[in-house]
């Protein structure tokens, strides 16, 4: 039972993690900022629901295939967030919006 | 009986997410976009993958959450590689 509560609480934060991540890829203006919610999120929230598979097969049945699996996750998802983010970056068409202004700091005496 | 209800809430949060994964890549402005939608719902449905070895009770998906995330993955780095020579840079470097 305890079990059970722990593997449906770790499931859920995943996947709620999963879809605050969606939420910020159909939201967020800029293609920059759509690869930083798909990085961040897209990992915690995908290692959440492995670590809950794991919780539930048990080491015996799973074995180490599933730590491969969260370990290869925490690998390749950064990655390719990286890449695309750098293609973007160096992509002419990466903003709609205009450039940042340069902002005055707050303190100057810092 | 609390894991059941537990897989049908997130089943139905992931297969929003895959929604809104399909709407990103049918509108997304730029190609970057796209390819952002397409890590998105790969990703959702390697997750899909690892509720669906808990709902049947199966040891046996594990080697397709390894397959799917790594077919993900090396198409994703495909794109990138393709578009990257295609794509105006700001800079030649």
């Amino acid at each position: 039972m305890i079990v059970d509560s722990l593997i449906a609480l770790t499931l859920l934060l995943g996947s709620s993690i999963i879809l605050l991540s969606a939420m910020g890829i159909l939201r967020l203006p800029d293609a920059i900022c759509r690869g930083h919610a798909l990085g961040k999120g897209m990992t915690l929230g995908l290692i959440l629901v492995l670590v809950g598979l794991w919780v539930y097969l048990g080491l015996e049945t799973a074995g180490i295939k599933l730590p491969l699996a969260v370990a290869f996750q925490f690998l390749t998802i950064p990655i390719a967030s990286h890449l695309l983010v750098r293609l973007a970056y160096r992509s002419n068409e990466h903003s709609s919006a205009p450039p940042p202004k340069p902002s005055k700091p707050l303190n100057p005496d810092l | 009986m609390i894991l059941t209800i537990a897989i049908q809430i997130s089943e139905l949060m992931l297969s929003l997410a895959v929604l809104i994964g399909f709407f990103r890549l049918v509108k997304g402005p730029t190609a970057v976009d796209r390819i952002i939608a397409f890590d998105l719902v790969v990703l959702t449905i390697v997750a899909f993958t690892a509720l669906l070895s808990i709902e049947e009770q199966t040891p046996h998906f594990v080697e397709l959450i390894l397959v799917i995330s790594l077919l993900g993955f090396f198409g994703t780095v495909a794109l990138v590689k393709a578009l990257s020579s295609t794509l105006p840079t700001t800079e030649d470097t």
